[in-house]
């Protein structure tokens, strides 16, 4: 601090008198600052104790942020990350003087404020001077030696538990076999018994049938299942439960909320605006169905990362849609902010969500932490991270088709059509056609048809489609069908290009560039097109909104091509791609959808990247001007190639062009097509409306990034292949590079069966649900900060259970819900072990817990007669309290959600329903693999004044009383906490209903205590 | 008596960590957390078991700006800018959220010194200004976004995304209240609800225990607090009914520390029933009082404002924590002038102006002002280019915010922006550094105030923050 302080007295001192003595003030010109002479001197009296002062705290001998260090010559000549500090070409714009200037909001240093304007202009005078230094030993090597080596790091660190692969374990012998119903007993009988504990009773059969109800449907027991429950002596009486539940479509509504929870599901943006998400209950829906059918969990995380690239997708057997691909709409749940004006920052945050998400739903450990630096605990390198932000990069987000399967065949119509074409027929047609042209008309196509002077579109196939409008490339030549049998022709594609004009207007689809820089200001594209857009995605970023971002969306509707121009101003060097689309269904969230009762076409012939505002002038077409015979016989040439289906070549273009304008003005038909044309008008007609859910496409070749230093997008350190991921256990392992986005890839790295981490997360999510308490507790954090698992060997073991068991999580469900151990009774007279394990990690008895909000919500339901069992679809708007207010409000649904259960409700993030948050219902920002447990007066005022809760009770109360009056409390303990009332419950109830049994107002006020009283939200 | 509600005392029993768990408004830090004490251990949550120094502010009302005042324009003169007016910014402009920059705009309003201090305020606020020497105005503040939502986040919670503590959780949690039936943070909405919704509120990844109740502007403030029943009578009926039945439930469950809490709780939410009411109702206060604050204001924003202020004193001095208010509808889009600076501006500070100078003066004759902290400002502030003729852009690269009691300096200015208003360059303070003296003046170092969540010890200021030690009083 002393010698701090000193350093910047002397500092001060010293360039203040250089300021006085030798250096131009700032305003003076250019000529002035030149006759001043700059010497080595000027460095060490005017500039290097202005960076002692200022500098070197951060940039020196202890510290070296950002990999810089600013106490010496030769440090200051070696520079950073971002290069030289001094620009020896063009010394004004050394990054030294634009940072501390304040030039460039992106590096401005030193940050806590901007140094006195004299230093400035001395350190200025002396890089515009030639920046002389002494020469200078090599700088000192920091004191602060950091282990560089970070693969040393990563050995020590794998040593830790969750990192050493799953090991087979024998199921332990214990004393008391007796009590030991499946493996999981023995492992906790010994767990038990090295405390000296025993385990406790087994609970009666109203509690088991209350508990493992809700326990696996989030629903009570109805008073007809408790009945056959209890009638039901066979020994294998709660087994056969269990399974009645685990095939009860609620087990999915139940289980499929706890996946929801991993995932950050929600139905809108946030932001500003919340905007929607279209079609994201699909995605939900999918999770519901997933796990009703028991999906094996390494494929259901496998369609989460890739299902749109799997070969073999999975379809629904009721709608036929592609599960594995609405899977992948995974992806969009997070957050999506409009307008940035960063958008490579809001691609950095959007990714770090995904990445955290990635990391702690599927493998258990914090991989977003090494944004920002290596792991601080966890064998993570940070270039593990950007290995997965490139593979996040490389993918392409689109509302994709689910329905894709019923295109199969109209696709296959199509293509049958045009190859069947009868050439010989079209050519002779043509060729009638141009000989009956007047010369006026001819000239006049001739005129119209311009050609453009550039390029087509490099490398198209590079380009990937995904839905049926885009089956290939369009070749020059290909004809465009018309859908009416009177006109047959619509035109001609005139070169290789991007047309969906050559498959049925009603086709449906997206065609989509590589990645390129844009590394000139103005983007010009040659398009054409009805009801279609062309996008330029910048950085990924898909919510298409102004103030600054509608420029990069391009509605189509014009037949005749056209240059447009995109300014990219505010993305100079970033990077983009193309995106073509014909559907009615913009691919993107936010942009406006068209119209769908209009069917389009979308083509792209090409782009140019330019410093010029003006885009490429066509050219007139060199037809232009010949004598009309000879521009007859040009056409005849190119006709009778494609009369013959020869290849045509770049110099049939002008004779396409013109060709083109002669079959969309009409003056050129084909008579021969007619019966073709009805054909296709005919599959057009039958093309099926498609059905769309967010979702992931996959581009031809994905891109890397580099690790961003300090987390910092504009300071970019080494590289970080896709795939390459330590994380994964594969550093020393040969991978090959990724193909495309790398998802698949990936996928099949974390859901091998030896990976340590993945199923014993999952394992470890279905222990955590049944007993409330994870054999691991920080069930998303199995790294070295995380909690030790209580039972580790029970854990392997049933880790390898599930592995070998097909990653079938019901057959686990069904392990662990018929084990003695989750059967015992809940209150046990066991002061031992409440003393010795008051917290009941060993498993001593069964923890009492509070239901979930939407087990709360779904129980008053299901109670009050007014729960609809209608499953899937749109989701429900919550009822918003009296007073919600904000941007993008929603509107407000019917108090009873219309009866629907809670995991249909609308997740809309800048509008949760109070009553679920209340009851700790998180907010969607991250993956929460355990919910808080609060007890806030939020809870008992929503029970006891809520008009939700006190409607239900007046519905339950207008049905009991229609209950003879002798078994109606009976009937309404069993419903509301599944069994009979006791000799004093009954008397209380008597007292308060009164002399009038059948008081129906007395009844509402009963059934509404009922619902108060904690027996109906706590499960023993 | 407060340092006493400040201060746990550890090892709590089980017994007594439940009856304090049982005050649901989470009267310390691991109140909400644990009605079963193995949550302490799992969360691995730091308890502020002593205040880590002196505490200088035991109670926080933020007057929050939505929107973003332009800086220029209130309390950052800048001669510079009126001599340059018409003239392009002489620097590098980044990308603004509209990026439809005009020339350089000077401020319509002309600046004036006031009290001993000399400070200057624009006349906008004519009324706070008589107040300058006791606010210590904060002029190089900067924000990481120029995005309502983002911004917003960032400057409730350090960070810019959704779903993060908001400070008045984070010091809810730390500090707990001392109120016995009302939230101890509580957001007072003058109608306004900021782009990003009531998560600019929320508890993130702490309990909800900690989360800002709002209360709303009208007649029902806050959710579910009518009883349905037609007398109290009815509704006691019925609670004791509860309460018996209860008592049942306790004895099956084996006296589960969850159940007992819950039962508790009902305890509380009555009592809230009439707390809730009482608070609203001002009859106690003089028509002086109602004056001071402009309650008889003739401009209707301004009455709202200034029964939020008074309601913001009432709820602190019935032991709330931190209050947070709103701002009325002006019929401009909040302090968020893109267009029309000058009826914009006009109409927002003339709501607020009145009020904000009546709470100060109220708060330092009641002698509440030492320890009460008192925070001004928006997400961001503005450009002094134009953007279209009449409006200002978002700029977070340098604002101001200012702050007043509660230990800090009064009648002085701290850091400065550049000639025309817009990059801070002097005493430079970022979003953390202001979350980072809060919590100091609160007598909470900063980076110990934890909370373990996705495996890390999370923190208000994350791995940021410095205290500004030159503006402790």
């Amino acid at each position: 601090m002393v010698a701090r302080n000193g350093a910047l007295a002397i500092g001060l001192a010293l360039s203040a008198a250089a300021f006085a003595v030798r250096v131009p003030a700032a305003g003076q010109d250019e000529q002035t600052k030149t006759s001043v002479p700059v010497t080595i001197e000027t460095f060490e009296r005017s500039v290097r104790p202005v960076l002692a002062e200022h500098c070197t705290g951060c940039h020196g001998v202890y510290v070296q942020e950002a990999k810089l260090r600013l106490d010496s010559p030769a440090s200051i000549r070696k520079g950073g990350p971002r290069g030289p500090l001094i620009n020896a070409a063009n010394p004004a714009k050394s990054i030294l003087l634009e940072a501390i200037k304040y030039d460039d909001h992106n590096l401005m240093m030193p940050p806590k404020g901007r140094i006195p304007q004299a230093q400035i202009a001395a350190i200025e005078a002396w890089i515009l001077g030639g920046a002389p230094m002494p020469a200078d030993a090599a700088a000192p090597t920091p004191k602060a030696a950091p282990s560089t080596d970070f693969s040393v790091v990563m050995k020590q660190r794998r040593k830790h538990w969750a990192y050493i692969p799953v090991k087979p374990t024998a199921v332990p012998k214990v004393k008391n076999q007796a009590w030991v119903r499946n493996p999981i007993d023995a492992f906790i009988a010994s767990g038990l018994d090295s405390q000296g504990l025993k385990p406790s009773a087994q609970a009666d059969k109203r509690t088991l049938i209350r508990r493992v109800t809700f326990d696996l449907t989030g629903l009570p027991p109805t008073p007809d299942e408790i009945t056959a429950f209890l009638a039901d002596t066979r020994p294998d009486a709660y087994s056969r439960v269990v399974d009645r539940l685990l095939a009860s479509p609620a087990y999915g509504e139940r289980w499929g909320r706890h996946w929801l929870d991993l995932v950050r599901y929600g139905e809108s943006l946030g932001h500003e605006f919340d905007f929607d998400m279209p079609n994201a209950w699909k995605y939900r829906d999918y999770v519901i169905r997933a796990f009703n059918e028991d999906v094996p969990y390494n494929r259901f995380l496998t369609e989460h990362l890739a299902g749109d690239t799997l070969a073999n997708p999975r379809f629904d057997k009721v709608t036929g849609w592609n599960e594995s691909i609405t899977a992948t709409g995974f992806f969009w749940l997070g957050e999506g902010k409009h307008s940035p004006t960063d958008v490579r920052q809001e691609q950095a945050d959007r990714f770090d969500n995904q990445i955290d998400v990635i990391g702690k739903a599927m493998l258990g450990v914090s991989i977003n932490c090494v944004r920002c630096h290596d792991h601080k605990f966890d064998p993570i390198p940070a270039r593990d991270y950007y290995g997965l932000y490139g593979m996040l990069k490389s993918s392409r987000y689109e509302q994709v088709v689910v329905n894709d399967q019923s295109f199969g065949p109209v696709a296959n119509d199509a293509k049958s059509v045009t190859a069947s074409i009868d050439r010989k027929a079209l050519g002779s047609d043509l060729t009638t056609g141009i000989n009956n042209l007047t010369d006026a008309q001819m000239t006049s196509a001739v005129a119209g048809a311009p050609i453009p002077m550039t390029a087509g579109t490099a490398s198209l196939d590079a380009w990937r489609a995904t839905g049926i409008a885009f089956p290939k490339v369009a070749q020059p030549g290909d004809p465009v069908l018309s859908t009416d049998p009177g006109k047959q022709l619509r035109g001609f594609v005139t070169r290789p290009m991007v047309h969906s004009g050559i498959t049925p207007p009603k086709f449906e689809g997206v065609m989509r560039s590589p990645n390129f820089r844009l590394t000139k200001r103005y983007v010009h594209v040659r398009v054409a097109g009805r009801r279609s857009k062309v996008n330029l995605m910048v950085d990924n970023f898909i919510v298409i909104r102004g103030p600054i971002f509608d420029v990069v969306e391009l509605n189509l509707d014009t037949d005749q091509f056209q240059w447009r121009t995109i300014d990219t101003q505010f993305w100079p060097g970033r990077e983009a791609y193309f995106d073509v689309q014909d559907s009615p269904m913009a691919t993107v969230s936010q942009g406006a959808p068209l119209d769908r009762a209009v069917q389009g076409w979308a083509a792209f012939d090409g782009y140019v990247i330019s410093d010029s505002p003006v885009p490429p002038q066509d050219a007139q077409n060199p037809l232009a001007g010949m004598p009309v015979s000879e521009i007859r016989a040009s056409l005849i040439w190119t006709v009778n190639k494609i009369g013959k289906a020869e290849p045509l070549a770049q110099a049939d273009m002008p004779a396409l062009a013109v060709l083109d304008m002669l079959a969309r003005r009409g003056e050129i038909v084909a008579k021969s097509q007619t019966a073709t044309v009805q054909q296709w008008a005919a599959i057009d007609a039958r093309t099926p409306t498609a059905e769309r859910a967010p979702g992931m496409a996959d581009g031809a070749s994905g891109t890397d990034e580099q690790v961003f230093i300090r987390g910092n997008y504009r300071a970019l350190g080494e590289a970080a292949p896709r795939l390459q991921l330590a994380m994964t256990f594969t550093e020393n392992k040969k991978i090959e590079p990724a193909k495309g986005s790398g998802r698949a890839e990936f996928a099949r790295m974390i859901t091998s069966a030896t990976h340590p981490l993945t199923a014993r997360v999952m394992v470890n999510r279905l222990w955590h649900h049944h007993f409330g308490t994870g054999i691991v507790k920080t069930v998303d954090d199995f790294g070295i900060n995380g909690d030790r698992p209580t039972h580790p060997e029970l854990l392997d073991w049933m880790t390898i259970n599930f592995t070998s068991n097909g990653w079938s999580v019901k057959k686990l469900h069904k392990l662990i819900v018929t084990s003695a151990t989750y059967q015992q009774v809940s209150v046990a007279d066991q002061p031992v072990a409440t003393r010795k394990d008051p917290n009941n990690r060993l498993l001593w008895k069964y923890p009492v817990r509070r239901l979930e909000a939407e087990a709360i919500r779904d129980n008053i339901l299901a109670v009050s007669g007014s729960l609809n069992r209608t499953m899937y679809g749109p989701s429900v708007f919550v009822n918003l309290d009296p007073g919600t207010d904000g941007r993008g409000l929603p509107p407000s649904g019917p108090l009873d959600g219309n009866g629907r259960r809670t995991i249909y409700m609308g997740v809309r993030r800048n509008f949760m329903s109070t009553f679920f948050q209340a009851f700790d219902m998180p907010t969607p920002f991250t993956c929460i693999g355990k919910r808080t447990q609060s007890n806030v007066p939020a809870q008992a005022l929503a029970m006891m004044n809520s008009p939700f809760v006190r409607e239900m009770a007046n519905r339950w109360a207008e049905s009991l009383i229609k209950v003879p009056a002798a078994d109606r409390l009976d009937v309404a303990y069993t419903a509301a906490y599944g069994r009979k009332p006791t000799a004093s419950e009954s008397k209380l109830a008597m007292e308060f209903i009164g002399k009038d049994i059948n008081d129906l107002n007395a009844w509402k006020d009963y059934c509404h205590v009922m619902f108060n009283v904690k027996e109906f939200i706590f499960i023993r | 008596m407060t340092e006493g509600c400040n201060n746990i005392v550890t090892p709590l029993s089980r017994r007594e960590l439940l009856g304090r768990a049982a005050n649901g408004f989470g009267a310390l830090a691991l109140a909400g957390l644990a009605t079963d004490d193995a949550a302490r251990a799992s969360t691995g949550s730091q308890i502020i078991t002593k205040l880590h120094h002196k505490q200088r502010a035991k109670r926080v009302i933020f007057l929050y700006m939505d929107g973003g005042p332009s800086q220029m324009d209130t309390f950052d003169p800048k001669p510079r800018l009126t001599l340059d007016h018409g003239k392009p910014l002489p620097m590098k402009v980044p990308v603004t959220q509209f990026n439809n920059n005009n020339n350089l705009l000077k401020s319509p309003w002309s600046f004036k010194k006031y009290g001993q201090s000399g400070i200057e305020v624009s006349e906008l606020f004519p009324e706070v200004a008589q107040c300058v020497d006791d606010m210590c105005i904060l002029r190089s503040m900067t924000s990481n976004f120029p995005e309502h939502t983002n911004a917003n986040y960032f400057l409730h919670t350090c960070n810019g995304n959704q779903g993060r503590p908001s400070m008045g959780a984070w010091i809810t949690y730390g500090l707990g209240t001392e109120s016995q039936n009302l939230p101890g943070f509580v957001v007072l909405s003058g109608g306004l609800i900021p782009p990003g919704g009531a998560d600019c509120f929320g508890s993130g990844f702490l309990p909800a225990t900690y989360q800002g109740s709002l209360f709303k502007a009208g007649a029902k403030p806050v959710s579910n607090l009518e009883r349905g029943e037609t007398s109290d009578a009815e509704q006691l009926k019925k609670l004791d009914l509860l309460k018996k039945l209860d008592k049942g439930v306790l004895g099956s469950t084996g006296n589960s520390g969850a159940v007992e809490a819950a039962i508790k709780n009902y305890e509380l939410a009555f009592k809230m029933q009439t707390a809730v009411p009482d608070l609203y109702d001002l009859r106690s206060e003089s028509d002086a009082t109602k004056s001071l604050y402009g309650i008889d204001h003739q401009y209707g924003p301004t009455r709202v404002f200034g029964t939020q202020c008074l309601m913001a004193r009432r709820l602190l001095e019935r032991g709330v924590r931190f209050v947070e208010l709103t701002c009325p509808g002006t019929g401009h889009d909040r302090w968020d002038q893109h267009g029309n600076l000058k009826r914009g501006h006009e109409d927002n500070a003339r709501a607020v102006d009145k009020p904000i100078a009546g709470l100060l003066k109220d708060l330092k004759a009641r002698g509440m002002l030492d320890d009460t902290l008192v925070i001004w400002g928006g997400e961001f502030g503005r450009t002094p280019m134009a953007q279209g003729g009449d409006g200002r852009d978002h700029n977070p690269y340098g604002f101001t915010m200012w702050m007043a009691g509660g230990g800090v300096k009064g009648g002085m200015t701290y850091g400065a922006t550049d000639d025309w208003g817009y990059y801070a360059v002097e005493n430079k303070m970022e979003m953390y550094d202001l979350h980072a003296t809060v919590l100091h003046l609160m007598g909470i170092d900063h980076t110990k105030l934890t909370y373990r969540f996705g495996g890390r010890d999370m923190r208000l200021t994350d791995v940021h923050g410095v205290v500004q030690t030159k503006i402790l009083a």
